[in-house]
């Protein structure tokens, strides 16, 4: 059974490609992207999206904006987590329109552990809601 | 015992201690002793006024009467002689008043006349006036008026006497009798006040205040009593605090035992252990292994958050468990099921550093009625098991690649490999080349792919894991960027880094894979250099020309020579095996596994060496509880080395065990070959059928062995020596053309 389902934008296919391998061993379920085009039928079907705060030629709060107007007409939105390996930009998530950041980028064990809080959260607070 | 629990502190007092404020304390002696000041102060007052009172109108009454009756006499005196018109006489009596000295008014009026017919010292205003012929006393603040009518002995009205008294001698009485008085009673009404106060303190404030020290201290958590020795209310007072004092210190005692015996039991615990209550707050009561486990924490301020992510406060996963706690804390504990889900099972404290420590977690609710009160935290270190677990992971992996590469090497011949090996570097350097060129054409991806693709299949079909991994990631990178050209994208500089870099990586994992290949070939870099020939037709070639003294005959005799690893293959596993049966441990080390053996020495090399290895585990190397005795590492080391001596070789085999006894040679030799006392020590070992072993087993006792293996060796060209040094080891050299300094084969018994 998957621990989760998760939409991971980023615009390098080796990051992906890496983030791919770690989170599926770890048992979730992701789709990993560097478009930014045509994704919003995802959002459906995952938990959580993550986004790479640093995507040259794209502007990730875009995508973020875009995104989220596309889920707002979904019963159970997904939450939108920005992706970086700067410690300080993920304090900010909040205030840059995210709801949360996962930091330590390039590291595969605690973003596999983020991840899974990440989750948590969400859960927790969707069982608050109900 | 943690130094940590707390003694319990009585709710009741904790209660009373933290009641809401009530304004400024005032001592109950201070409201007392005033209160008892006001009152005596007031009845003081009271009877000083009444008494001040008394006392002028006793001093006013006395001369009131006394200047009556002065008054009746004067009246009755000057009676005759104003009824005789005897004015004199009048005046005389008059003066008679003034002896007293305290007349300082008088005037006589006959009946008739209105103006007084004799006076005595000043007439006050107005007091020339007759005066009613009516009895009358008038006392004001200074003096006392008398009006008395004067009488003839029958009765008839003579005239009015007017007699005023001074009333200054009444009134210094008076004064001074006031001060005594007011002095008098505020000294009695202080006196009976400080006697009201002390016995209010004695009685009442005393015992209060000793009673509220044992309460503090019994607060603190310390015995306290009172000694109660007045039989009253006060006293049932501290009687019943004793009794609630020894209640409270018993059921204390019976707390702290149980606290003793569920922290005994939290210490023996595996894991550790920490209980915490609404906000993640901290209890007192934690295992020893918590302390340890999370040594930097003040116990007494921090939460759980502090404990799991001290560095990382703000991060998602502090925040889900403080979403967590949250919720815990608001819901039923039959709820508590669904929430464990979602509480966090594992967390690592000084990710990063090489303090690393990986915990398991675990949660276990403790209820209050219907909800939980507090959460005990379970905490496991699994750093250590973790470790082994990578550990056993990596070697699994090492000795599957292992397994599977010298698979391939008995079912292809390395050579296969290193074939495979070399035209996947060829790929890699034709993408390295384009890749260089800076910009790609659709064809050039086209061919990169394919060439990334081929070698993704063929370390597949060598199961080589890492290489494979390498490899799909730079086809699949080169896919995207096939389909991005296609698209009439551009592909900037990034792109082309990311190409090189995971050309880079997969070059490395073609490296791992042929680093494995030496590692796994037990001829180890010779390996790479091998290629599978007919024995018959090498044969034939060694005959032609392998005794030719030019550079053909040398090839010739290079091609046909062997690894030097190939003679060790069954002895590799076999030495360790025998020392085992033995009750002994030995190990191999192996030197120069690729140096070429000559083909007429490769022949017997097995052979020898097999016998020499033997030799050294039965002979030589002592049993474990001997090595340790001496000093040694309980493994005892077996070396077998083959290194270039000019254009040939030497062989030496070697070990770290007792030596050559030269003694019990000496004395076998003896036994069973009368004239080999001449023979030195080291060559008497190749006397055929001598041994020192007593008894013969599997491995060695029959003395058939160093003799053959010598004339094995001399058979091929080539001669062995042993080198011993006494309890330090042996070493047998395989060097050409040696002689030995005796003809030991002479020296057989018969």
């Amino acid at each position: 059974m998957s621990r989760g389902r998760i939409l991971f934008i980023d615009d390098s296919l080796a990051v992906l490609a890496r983030v791919r391998v770690a989170l599926s061993e770890a048992g979730f379920t992701v789709e990993a992207t560097d478009q930014t085009v045509g994704i919003a039928r995802h959002l459906g079907k995952v938990e959580l999206v993550i986004i790479d705060y640093h995507m040259p030629g794209r502007d990730g709060m875009v995508v973020l904006d875009s995104l989220r107007a596309a889920a707002r007409e979904l019963p159970e939105p997904p939450a939108f987590f920005l992706f970086t390996s700067d410690e300080t930009i993920s304090h900010r998530a909040r205030a840059l329109g995210f709801d949360g950041g996962i930091d330590r980028k390039g590291d595969d064990e605690a973003l596999v552990r983020q991840v899974d809080a990440a989750l948590r959260l969400l859960r927790i607070r969707r069982m608050r809601k109900a | 015992m943690n130094p940590s629990l707390p003694r319990t502190t009585p709710p009741e007092l904790a209660n009373a201690a933290s009641s809401a404020p009530r304004g400024r304390f005032v001592s109950l002696g201070l409201r007392l002793a005033i209160g008892t000041m006001l009152l005596i102060g007031s009845a003081s007052w009271l009877v000083g006024y009444h008494l001040i009172e008394n006392t002028r109108d006793r001093l006013i009454e006395s001369k009131s009467n006394a200047a009556r009756m002065l008054v009746r006499v004067f009246s009755a005196n000057v009676a005759p002689a104003l009824d005789f018109g005897d004015d004199e006489a009048v005046r005389d009596a008059l003066e008679s008043l003034r002896a007293g000295g305290q007349v300082v008014f008088a005037a006589v009026w006959k009946s008739s006349a209105s103006a007084p017919l004799a006076t005595l010292g000043s007439l006050p205003v107005g007091g020339r006036a007759r005066p009613a012929l009516e009895e009358s006393t008038v006392v004001s603040d200074d003096a006392i008026t008398l009006v008395r009518p004067i009488k003839a002995p029958g009765g008839a009205r003579l005239g009015v006497a007017t007699v005023r008294f001074s009333l200054a001698p009444e009134n210094a009485r008076y004064r001074a009798a006031r001060r005594n008085i007011i002095v008098y009673t505020s000294a009695l009404a202080m006196a009976i006040a400080l006697l009201s106060i002390g016995f209010v303190r004695l009685q009442a404030v005393g015992p209060l205040n000793r009673l509220l020290d044992a309460v503090r201290s019994l607060q603190r958590g310390r015995s306290a009593r009172v000694r109660v020795r007045a039989h009253d209310e006060i006293g049932r007072l501290g009687d019943a605090f004793n009794a609630m004092a020894s209640a409270i210190e018993d059921r204390e005692s019976r707390l702290a035992a149980a606290n003793l015996r569920i922290q005994e039991l939290l210490d023996h615990l595996r894991q550790a252990i920490v209980v915490f209550g609404p906000g993640g707050r901290l209890d007192a009561l934690h295992s020893r292994q918590a302390e340890a486990m999370f040594s930097d924490v003040a116990w007494g301020r921090a939460t759980v958050l502090h404990l799991l992510y001290p560095t990382a406060p703000e991060s998602v996963e502090a925040e889900a468990l403080a979403s967590w706690i949250e919720a815990v804390f608001k819901v039923p504990i039959s709820e508590f099921g669904t929430l464990e889900a979602l509480a966090p099972k594992a967390t690592v404290l000084d990710a990063g550093t090489a303090e690393e420590r990986h915990l398991s977690l675990d949660f276990i609710p403790i209820a209050e009625g219907e909800m939980v009160s507090r959460v005990i935290m379970l905490c496991d270190d699994e750093t250590d098991k973790l470790r082994l677990q990578r550990t056993v992971q990596r070697q699994e992996l090492e000795h599957s690649r292992q397994i599977k590469a010298m698979r391939r090497l008995v079912a292809g011949g390395g050579q296969l490999l290193v074939g495979v090996l070399d035209a996947i570097r060829a790929r890699l350097a034709f993408c390295e080349e384009r890749i260089k060129k800076g910009e790609f054409e659709l064809t050039d991806l086209e061919h990169m792919f394919q060439r990334a693709h081929s070698i993704k299949g063929e370390a597949r079909a060598f199961d080589l894991v890492l290489l494979e991994r390498e490899s799909a990631l730079l086809e699949e990178h080169l896919a995207d960027l096939r389909l991005r050209r296609k698209g009439g994208h551009a592909l900037d500089g990034d792109a082309t880094l990311q190409l090189g870099l995971q050309v880079l990586l997969t070059q490395d994992a073609v490296q791992d894979a042929e680093d494995l290949l030496v590692k796994a070939s037990p001829i180890g870099n010779a390996i790479l250099d091998q290629i599978t020939v007919r024995r018959q037709t090498l044969g034939e070639a060694v005959r032609l020309a392998g005794s030719r003294s030019d550079e053909l005959g040398r090839v010739v005799r290079e091609l046909a020579a062997r690894p030097f690893g190939e003679s060790l293959l069954y002895l590799v596993e076999a030495i360790p095996t025998w020392a085992e049966q033995m009750g002994k441990r030995a190990a191999l080390t192996v030197v120069g596994r690729d140096v070429p053996i000559p083909q007429q020495l490769a022949g017997v090399l097995t052979s020898v060496l097999t016998h020499l290895g033997r030799n050294s585990v039965v002979h030589g190397l002592e049993s474990v509880e001997e090595r340790q005795r001496l000093g040694k590492e309980p493994v005892g080391n077996i070396r077998f080395e083959a290194r270039r001596v000019g254009n040939d070789v030497e062989i030496v085999a070697a070990d770290d065990g007792r030596g050559l006894d030269s003694r019990a040679l000496r004395q076998r030799a003896t036994a069973d070959s009368a004239g080999a006392t001449d023979v030195p020590p080291q060559e008497l070992a190749f006397l055929d059928g001598l041994s020192t072993l007593s008894e013969v087993n599997d491995y060695a006792g029959r003395g058939v062995g160093l003799g053959a293996v010598r004339e094995e060796l001399m058979a091929a060209g080539y001669g062995i020596r042993l080198e011993s040094t006494e309890g330090v080891g042996l070493r047998a050299v395989v060097t050409r053309n040696f002689q030995p300094s005796f003809d030991t084969a002479a020296k057989v018994a018969p």
